[in-house]
């Protein structure tokens, strides 16, 4: 009987295959057409996969009320969103002008002559005209890729409206999937073929757990590599009697790469360096500041790979540095410098999905 | 004089609970359920249709939960040689099966066969997770229900094992 039952399963997955050589091509048009909708629905799936937990913990204090408890995360998301917003923004804001300026006209021609000047300080008297002329080559190109880089930023500003309105869609979907995710779950298995029922139960059961445990990792191991290269940075400037502005823009650009492993960590050092290196010092640029910024972030990374990532990492998701690269370029072709930040974390999640699906097709003998 | 208001709150809590809610009620597995509780049951688990012949589970399958019969006939089979197919049992309406997978994942011992047109609810692992999570006292409850039912096959094997051993030393002498 089990032999009919894996012929009837073979039976299927063939008529399946060949119902797929049309259906597929239509579906790829369908979720062209709705792409935008699908990527958005994506995207609420998985911060509803990240909140669920808290909610489902909410539910068992609030006498099992799942509307009660949904909205609680609402509020506790809008009160943390709030609090860092009112404590960091002012700063951020400050900050983010202050480079923008610096950044722009008679103050980054100031600022060039600072790196400049800084960099021949590291480079032996003798080669200093060979090194020069390759400064100079590159200050060149500067501007083109300045002008770029701004054009970029001012599309970017203008696209904050329409980000803001997809935002409030991605919450609405948000809150509808953590209200009515197990309705939806019980309504999608209804319609799953009996062969498949226990395999695809248990396939969502584990790709979302493995999912939400990877981004709420991730999260936090980020938020973890913000939070304290900032604290590290305001540490070092306040101790050596240091110029770093931006610290906190640094740190929290150092948390952000750190979705990107391998070449996140030296991201956060490169652009402290850069930081340090452009702004004019009391006591001169110092060897012993640069080796002290490199070892502070470091640190930190030691912290969250002995401390924080086996903590709270549920899956791992090892990858190849090769594939790393990789994944970045496709991301960077996609969507830019965005795609590049995001390309990892989305990676992992699609490997940990296929992971488990092939777990799945081997364990119901269906492969 | 009866108020109106009273009269419809009580009429909701009398109302009869659903055939499904009822069968899950008279497993042992959610004995000693409120009716709340297993409102909250029924809206977590899977109603599943199955034809005379279907197979609802193949020996070796990952085990993950237990089925329920509402109505049908099941048999519980080693079909490993499929011209010896071995019948453990025959389950009616009302009968459970695969209670096992809910505490542990190991892969199922046996095949379970519909032998009539079957509608069976499925209680399976990731939804006894999820009440654990939301809902602790009716998680240990179905968990102390489970343990008596192992419990009861565990003394009953010890029974059957001591019976055994009896006889054996019975024939040797």
């Amino acid at each position: 009987m089990a032999e009919g039952t894996s012929l009837s399963a073979r039976k299927f997955m063939q008529t399946l295959m060949r119902g797929s050589q049309i259906v597929l091509p239509l579906l790829a048009i369908l979720l062209l057409w709705y792409a935008e909708i699908l990527l958005l629905l994506i995207l609420a799936l998985l911060l509803s996969s990240i909140l669920s937990p808290l909610a489902d913990w909410l539910e068992t204090r609030l006498g099992g009320s799942r509307i009660l408890a949904v909205l609680s995360v609402y509020l506790v998301m809008i009160l943390i969103i709030v609090g860092l917003a009112s404590m960091a923004g002012p700063v951020l804001v400050q900050q983010a002008k202050a480079m923008t300026a610096a950044f722009k006209g008679q103050n980054l021609t100031e600022l060039i002559d600072n790196l400049r000047q800084s960099l021949l300080g590291f480079i032996p008297p003798d080669m200093h005209q060979v090194a020069e002329a390759r400064f100079d080559s590159l200050v060149q190109k500067l501007p083109g890729f300045l002008a770029t880089f701004a054009d970029d930023l001012a599309g970017f500003v203008f696209k904050i409206a329409s980000v803001v309105g997809k935002l409030v869609l991605v919450l609405v979907f948000t809150f509808i999937l953590m209200l009515e995710s197990r309705n939806f779950k019980v309504q999608f298995l209804r319609v799953i073929p009996n062969p498949y029922f226990e395999l695809t139960l248990n396939l969502l059961d584990k790709i979302s757990a493995q999912v939400s445990g990877y981004l709420r990792g991730q999260g936090a191991a980020a938020a973890t590599v913000g939070v304290l290269s900032t604290i590290g940075l305001f540490i070092i400037s306040v101790a050596m009697n240091v110029t770093i502005p931006y610290f906190v823009i640094v740190g929290m650009l150092a948390g952000f790469a750190n979705l990107i492993p391998f070449i996140g960590p030296f991201v956060g050092i490169i652009f402290a360096w850069i930081v340090y290196l452009m702004t004019p010092q009391a006591a001169g640029i110092s060897a012993i500041v640069l080796v002290v910024l490199a070892a502070m972030f470091m640190f930190v990374q030691m912290i969250d790979n002995f401390l924080v990532s086996p903590k709270i990492m549920s899956a791992s998701v090892g990858m190849h540095p090769l594939v790393v690269i990789v994944v970045i370029m496709i991301g960077n072709a996609l969507m830019g410098p965005l795609g590049m930040l995001f390309a990892v974390p989305a990676f992992g999640v699609i490997k940990v999905t296929v992971e488990e699906v092939r777990w799945g097709l081997k364990a119901y003998r269906i492969l | 004089m009866r108020s109106a208001i009273w009269e419809n709150i009580f009429k909701k809590q009398a109302k009869q609970l659903s055939e499904t809610a009822l069968a899950i009620s008279h497993v042992p597995v959610f004995s000693g359920l409120s009716r709340r509780e297993l409102r909250e049951v029924e809206n977590i688990i899977h109603q599943r249709e199955y034809q005379a012949g279907e197979a609802i589970f193949d020996q070796g399958d990952p085990g993950l939960g237990m089925y329920i019969i509402i109505r049908g006939q099941v048999q519980i089979v080693n079909n490993q040689d499929p011209d010896n197919m071995i019948v453990y049992s025959e389950l009616n309406d009302g009968d459970f099966f695969g209670d096992m997978a809910l505490v542990d994942d190991a892969d199922r011992s046996a095949a379970a066969l519909a032998t009539a047109d079957t509608r069976l609810i499925a209680f399976f692992r990731p939804e006894l997770k999820d009440i654990l999570s939301r809902f602790p006292n009716l998680g240990n409850k179905i968990l102390m229900n489970l343990a008596k039912v192992i419990a009861q096959r565990l003394r009953k094997t010890n029974d059957l094992l001591i019976e055994a051993q009896q006889q054996t030393a019975g024939d040797s002498t």
